[in-house]
């Protein structure tokens, strides 16, 4: 077992809210480990609280109940945040100050001595494509723009913990497709990821492990291997002649999803696989295809929100 | 090669420098400071008698509401402009604690005030020779005084933005301000007051404010009257310990503040 790099433990934050100081719980008892060198994705509906959890993992927050902790360490602590990088869920800047400048600040806070963080810095502005905007002030710079400007400072000083709050917010599709590269790129270099996403084909693609949370709680979590293990349907495509052999089949279990021809489309749930096949081999008929479906990221959700549509409401 | 603490407050003094130096406001406040320290001539020759006097009354007055109107805005944005934009967020996640953050924060308020002191020090100096007023220790010392008197509001406003809004915290140190300069008259007065209940506020009034005349030396300057180095020590004991008083109780509620 490998040790945690973060861990919420029962960690509860509230706000204040109104004249009458009225007490709202974001985050409730949430229980979390996220192991060294694993990739943690966190989704829900917005409201969920997955930024609270991302802020509480940095230590930006302090929990008014239970623990957060970075490596075993309190994470609201100054020591805690050496290994961390941290991208929020908007880009933060100083509109007066340059790429530069800024990142340079980034860099001194983060005890970087100067000829060195001066060659990080360069670095990671060549990585993410803003070395021509390094000496514009940050007022002028375009979202995507200072959304890569965000993860640059999020990675410019080699942290081992990166919390990533929606990295894909506000990137062209060509600027996604290069920072899912770079995060699997961290991945493999051994980093710990928690990042949140709405884009679940993200979340599918790098992820070890998804948490599923709503209004504050944590509702799931699980193994991403464990999901993909699980086969929902069987995709089968078969050419028979005559439809006789369709009279055969279950009424439940068995979909015929479309037939031109002589070919035919079906979706077969486990249990009846076995009667497709051996009525394929009595009646001549030829199975062109079988494929296992996986129950996906998508029906996952679904089948979530469904389950808790009496509690929350939330559907996806 | 990692370097430690001072190079993170550096880090921090020297954004806030740079941020404050291109704002619209520091640079009106200096040019207005220029300007009004220039009319200095002008009125001067207007005034009956002592042209002299009306030009150092003028400029010592002149810089010193341009320093305490640095540190009203400085100040008052500081630490509530980080947390409204949530650009704290940004330093914070930084391994940096929060009294470091405020301290970093101070540093950057006194390079600002160092470049508007040595812009118009150096305008009034300019203005004293061209008018044939000869610059002396005197003036020298009541210059570097009222930069004291700017570095102890700063610590002062530093502590009120630690807990106050931008409203709260501009009465809090006008307050100060003026009411620090007051303090021997309230002493006076509390010693001759009738009234027990404001014996007792006025006496707690001058407990809680930093007694602002004793770093005034204007007056010396004014007469080149010689200030004994003692005074001069004792005035910087004064600011050394007002400043390490106000940054330590600051950073001890802001520590334990709640953000959000």
């Amino acid at each position: 077992m490998r040790e945690p790099a973060v861990e919420w433990l029962h960690a509860t934050y509230c706000i204040r809210l109104g004249f009458w100081r009225r007490k709202k719980v974001i985050v409730h008892d949430l229980f979390l480990r996220v192991a060294q060198g694993m990739t943690l994705g966190l989704i829900g509906p917005n409201g969920a609280g997955k930024t609270t959890a991302i802020m509480l993992g940095t230590g930006l927050l302090k929990p008014d109940l239970g623990r957060v902790q970075v490596a075993g360490r309190d994470a609201v602590e100054a020591a805690s945040k050496r290994g961390i990088g941290c991208l929020t869920e908007r880009p933060y800047f100083y509109p007066r100050l340059t790429l530069l400048e800024w990142m340079q600040m980034l860099v001194g806070l983060s005890g970087i001595g100067h000829s060195e963080g001066r060659h990080a810095v360069e670095k990671q502005l060549d990585l993410l494509g803003l070395r021509d905007q390094g000496p514009l002030q940050m007022g002028t710079l375009s979202k995507g723009q200072l959304q890569r400007a965000g993860l640059a400072q999020a990675l410019v000083h080699k942290p081992s913990l990166l919390f990533l709050d929606e990295p894909m917010s506000g990137l062209d599709p060509c600027w996604r497709n290069r920072l899912l590269e770079i995060m699997l790129e961290l991945k493999r270099a051994g980093r710990t990821i928690v990042f949140s996403s709405h884009i679940l084909s993200d979340v599918e693609t790098i992820c070890d492990e998804v948490v599923l949370m709503d209004q504050g709680k944590l509702r799931w979590n699980g193994d991403m291997s464990a999901i993909e293990k699980g086969v929902r349907v069987f995709d089968i495509r078969m050419k028979a002649a005559g439809q006789a052999f369709l009279s055969e089949l279950p009424e439940k279990g068995v979909l015929v999803i479309h037939k031109r021809g002589d070919n035919y489309h079906l979706r077969v749930q486990g249990p009846w696989l076995d009667k497709i096949l051996a009525l394929a081999t009595s009646r001549n008929i030829r199975l062109e295809s079988l494929n296992p479906v996986y129950a996906d990221f998508n029906e996952l959700l679904t089948r979530f929100g469904q389950e808790n549509a009496g509690n929350s409401g939330w559907r996806v | 090669m990692r370097a430690g603490w001072g190079l993170q407050i550096w880090a921090l003094a020297r954004h806030v420098w740079i941020e404050a130096l291109r704002e619209r406001f520091t640079q009106a406040l200096c040019l207005i400071g220029v300007m009004l320290l220039a009319s200095s001539m002008v009125l001067s020759r207007m005034a009956m008698g002592n042209r002299e006097r009306v030009i150092q009354d003028m400029g010592f007055w002149v810089i010193w509401v341009s320093g305490f109107l640095g540190v009203l805005y400085l100040g008052s944005s500081l630490v509530r402009h980080e947390i409204q934009q949530r650009t704290i967020f940004l330093i914070l996640s930084r391994p940096l604690g929060r009294s470091s953050f405020l301290l970093g924060k101070y540093c950057g308020m006194i390079l600002v005030l160092a470049t508007i002191f040595l812009i118009l020090s150096t305008s009034f100096g300019s203005v004293m020779l061209l008018s044939g007023i000869r610059v002396n220790a005197q003036h020298v010392v009541a210059g570097l005084f009222i930069f004291s008197e700017w570095i102890i509001l700063a610590a002062f406003s530093v502590f009120f933005a630690g807990f106050t809004s931008p409203p709260l915290h501009n009465f809090f140190l006008a307050g100060v301000a003026f009411l620090g300069h007051w303090c021997n008259d309230l002493r006076l007065f509390a010693q001759n007051t009738e009234s027990h209940m404001m014996e007792i506020v006025l006496r707690v009034l001058l407990f809680i404010l930093p007694n602002l005349e004793c770093i005034n030396f204007r007056g010396a300057a004014l007469y080149e009257e010689p200030i004994p180095g003692a005074m001069i020590a004792g005035a910087l004991l004064f600011t050394a310990a007002w400043i390490g008083t106000l940054i330590c109780a600051a950073a001890a509620i802001f520590s334990s503040r709640k953000i959000f």
